[in-house]
């Protein structure tokens, strides 16, 4: 492969990551969101406590969770297939990704929710704050670094992930690299892939960090 | 204004049982500063919740205005708390918004206006002095400041009922001041009525009108702040207000004679028994330590002195001080060689 040809070819690959990453953390930042805000309600006395909604979402998100991603891609292929009509190409691959970041994105906002400083929901409880209104106006607003540290490392392990989902027909930079570094031995293609993996993440990490400290305001 | 009848909350483990409020009953009245003191674990936190339903009796009822609060659903409980502000030991602002943003909140729970919440939040800086905090965030005031707007934001509703958790006890001496200042002031400007928890006698002695001491779950002695002060009944609220005049050990050890700590209140002066007991009795009266404590504008006195003379002497002299004073405390030989 000469010069151009890699552009090109690292050019398609990272269109197709991004797609699949995009996809993936749109979704599981909404449905990881709903389903936090649930695990953390269900458990806290002061607000919802219902141990058995708690139990059943906590089964849900731990199950998930415990699936090795490789074994997940494939249990989910007829989901897939029913829901985008093919399992081949990114679009395809962004389905099990979605569903392995909602359970993981889900148990770290909870854990967001749950640094929140229970005096505060105390306070707005005793002004006559319903849970519709502690939830907007102090969970949301006081977790929102957690939150935001929470994605970022949702999207960082996503990006991971998304190197697995291609290789069974999803495309993208890990695809890429496994195909021509490992495959074909060109050991320049893995190398430049791999540094281009080192900086976005970095990249995503310091952001996300950025972010998060910009908007603490302890 | 408010009223507990035999209120009981009860905590159950797995394994246990605890009792942190056992069978209280007590009247609040409109327009009063009343304070709850007790060590901690004595159950006032726990009491307190129960007036705003944050704590739900295990048994007993907690008449609010007329109203038995505990048998109400939590949407009444939530209208009977939009007429009963709080305020906490650590504030409990949010963090993320700004002052204006926090006493906003409160507004907005009240579904207040929202065209005329800017100038309710403006108002209320400014009943607690903070006209030019409005756009900072909470982390950037000091701790006087930001109870100060725990007590904006508890206003925000125009409450009948202030509940203060140890809203003092968490700042220094100075700043404590202030803050009783202010809880004064809106107390006789919008005669909001005050229920006070804490363990901090200076808070007690300076601002409440009415006091109940809480220890282990029950309320044993309920006065007028002044007499619990000056005329302790129970054993308990004895120990609690025992003027803490504390003197070096050495002086102990040095001073020959017996060591007398003398109570009196009132307007009588002690100056003149002193003096009249010198003379008479023939004895030397050593000033070691006094102060003098207002409660509600009355004055409490302490004064520890030590006595010499003839056996004889000091127990006449003894028969005639505790006839002129209010309580007399002798400091016994073995506490002695304890010091």
């Amino acid at each position: 492969m000469n010069t151009s040809e890699l552009i090109e070819a690292l050019w398609v690959a990272s269109r197709e990551t991004l797609q699949m990453v995009g996809i993936a953390i749109v979704f599981a930042i909404i449905a990881g969101l709903i389903l936090g805000l649930i695990l953390y309600i269900t458990s806290t006395p002061l607000l919802y406590k219902n141990k058995i909604i708690n139990v059943i979402a906590g089964f849900f998100v731990n199950v998930i969770r415990s699936i090795p991603f490789v074994i997940l891609l494939v249990l989910l292929v007829p989901v897939t297939s029913m829901l985008v009509g093919t399992t081949i190409g990114p679009k395809a691959a962004a389905v099990p990704l979605t569903v392995a970041s909602i359970a993981f994105l889900a148990r770290l906002i909870e854990g967001a929710f749950a640094e929140v400083d229970k005096g505060v929901i105390e306070a707005s409880l005793a002004m006559g704050a319903g849970v519709k209104d502690i939830i907007c106006d102090v969970l949301l607003v006081e977790a929102l670094p957690g939150i935001i540290r929470a994605i970022t490392v949702t999207l960082i392990s996503i990006i991971g992930f998304s190197a697995m989902a291609g290789t069974v027909g999803g495309g993208g930079i890990g695809d890429l690299a496994i195909r021509f570094g490992y495959y074909r031995y060109q050991t320049d293609v893995m190398f430049i892939t791999v540094i281009l993996l080192v900086v976005v993440v970095q990249l995503i990490q310091i952001s996300g960090e950025k972010l998060a400290n910009v908007l603490t305001k302890k | 204004m408010i009223t507990l009848q035999n209120v009981n909350v009860t905590f159950k483990h797995k394994t246990s049982e605890l009792a942190a409020v056992k069978d209280v009953s007590l009247h609040i009245a409109k327009g009063e500063i009343f304070g709850i003191v007790g060590g901690s674990g004595a159950g006032k936190s726990t009491l307190v919740r129960t007036l705003n339903g944050l704590q739900k009796p295990t048994s007993g009822e907690v008449i609010i205005d007329g109203e038995d609060i505990t048998k109400l659903k939590s949407s009444g409980i939530r209208e009977v708390r939009k007429k009963i502000g709080m305020i906490f030991q650590h504030f409990n602002l949010i963090s993320r918004k700004t002052v204006g943003k926090n006493i906003e909140f409160a507004l907005k729970v009240q579904n207040y206006p929202k065209d005329k919440r800017d100038e309710r939040v403006k108002a209320l800086l400014a009943l607690v002095g903070l006209e030019d905090k409005k756009d900072v965030y909470p982390a950037s005031l000091s701790g006087g400041q930001k109870q100060r707007v725990g007590i904006a934001r508890a206003l925000a509703a125009n409450p009948k009922i202030l509940l203060c958790d140890e809203a003092t006890s968490a700042l220094d001496v100075h700043t404590t001041e202030e803050i009783v200042d202010i809880l004064k002031d809106i107390n006789r400007k919008l005669g909001i009525t005050i229920v006070f928890i804490t363990h901090q006698l200076e808070v007690a002695k300076e601002l409440f009108h009415k006091v109940a001491v809480m220890s282990d779950g029950k309320i044993i002695e309920i006065n007028e702040a002044y007499e619990i002060f000056a005329n302790p009944k129970d054993a308990v609220t004895k120990n609690l207000v025992k003027s803490n005049v504390t003197i070096p050990s050495q002086i102990i050890k040095d001073t020959k004679g017996k060591i007398l700590t003398l109570t009196y209140k009132g307007e009588k002066s002690i100056e003149p028994v002193i003096a009249y007991t010198n003379k008479k009795y023939n004895v030397v009266l050593n000033i070691l330590h006094g102060k003098i404590e207002y409660i509600q504008y009355k004055p409490i006195g302490t004064l520890v002195v030590s006595i010499e003379g003839s056996e004889e002497q000091v127990s006449e002299a003894l028969l005639y001080l505790k006839a002129n004073v209010e309580e007399i405390e002798v400091l016994e030989d073995k506490e002695r060689e304890a010091v």
